[in-house]
């Protein structure tokens, strides 16, 4: 097979999965993260981690993509939350809630566990059916249904803790 | 959004009347989620509970918070920039440099280790080549010494041999 030709493909391949996937994942970094910055590092990490074992001609794109696409994105989410939070401890200035009410309620999101924020986000924000959120997640969906109301149940005490409630 | 609709309907109605498996149900019935069978129970329910009229009224007003949260937040580009595009297509097209330009430290290391460990097996050959003593088959020397003739003889080691001689 002709190289160039090969890459050409590739590469048509690639641009038709970006233009496809880049929209939703970026607001789902956004609603994690908060910051579109590193939003934008979270979805390329997440790009560039799937194509390193998933370039074959035949299986591409391929049945789980967007799962996977979802999962990596959460993954390098969660990383750059760590690494921003080392940098926040480290004592630099990183841009914390303004006092909102909108700003407070985010961040009471962003400050649950990630496997709570992970559903709350897909449900809540994304309007997920829970088959679509367990293919995602890989949880089965009684659990998502127990997960989600624990999280909004968790979500409404700290709102009225917080007098937003 | 139908596929739970009728997911654990095998759950009986009376262990399904409890509050504690009504309430996260609420989520999914006030959202209309809920099949027509678990909802009426849901309803039917709702209508003489109490707790759970309480519990449900405390997520719809989370729900109603959480939406207005979410519509207020600043607004994500939809788009990765041309750089990050350009970065992606080719480390689909280039997949091995991109994971080399990746793990360049791990590379880097590996590098360090193969070139430590083959200028030491060159220098032990070079050493090896010019100063161990020969090995082989026995040969025969004669050795010129002030005017004397030395013979060396069937001997394996011809340095070890000299060395013994005056
Ligand atoms: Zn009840």
């Amino acid at each position: 097979m002709n190289k160039d030709s090969h890459r050409d493909r590739t590469e048509k391949k690639a641009e038709a999965v970006i233009c496809e996937y880049e929209g939703p994942l970026l607001r789902y970094a956004m609603q994690i993260l908060g910051d579109n910055s590193l939003a934008q590092d979270a979805v390329e990490k997440a790009f560039i981690q799937l194509c390193k074992n998933r370039i074959k001609e035949t299986d591409f794109p391929y049945e789980n993509l967007s799962a996977e696409l979802y999962r990596a994105v959460h993954n390098a989410a969660v990383g750059l939350i760590f690494r921003k939070k080392a940098v926040r401890d480290r004592g630099r200035k990183i841009p914390l809630a303004s006092g909102k009410p909108e700003e407070e309620v985010m961040r009471i999101v962003r400050e649950l566990d990630f496997k709570e924020q992970q559903i709350v986000i897909f449900k809540i924000f994304e309007q997920k059916s829970n088959l679509e959120i367990s293919r995602i997640t890989g949880m089965n969906e009684e659990t998502i249904v127990i997960l989600l109301y624990k999280s909004v149940i968790k979500i409404a005490a700290r709102l009225k803790k917080a007098g937003l409630l | 959004m139908s596929e739970d609709k009728t997911n654990g309907e095998p759950r009986s109605e009376k262990k399904i009347m409890r509050c504690e498996d009504i309430q996260p149900l609420l989520f999914d019935y006030m959202s209309r989620e809920l099949g027509e069978g678990r909802a009426a129970i849901v309803r039917e329910h709702l209508r003489k509970c109490k707790t759970c009229q309480v519990v449900a009224k405390d997520i719809q007003a989370t729900l109603d918070l959480l939406h207005t949260a979410s519509k207020a937040e600043p607004k994500q580009t939809e788009r990765l920039t041309d750089k990050r595009r350009k970065k992606i297509v080719w480390a689909f097209t280039h997949p091995v440099m991109s994971w080399m330009a990746k793990h360049m430290f791990f590379i880097s290391v590996i590098a360090a280790i193969i070139t430590i460990i083959s200028v030491a097996a060159f220098m032990r050959f070079m050493l090896e080549k010019h100063f161990a003593p020969i090995k082989g088959k026995p040969i025969t020397v004669i050795i010129v010494n002030r005017g004397q003739t030395n013979m060396i003889q069937e001997t394996s080691n011809i340095q070890s041999e000299v060395q013994q001689r005056p």
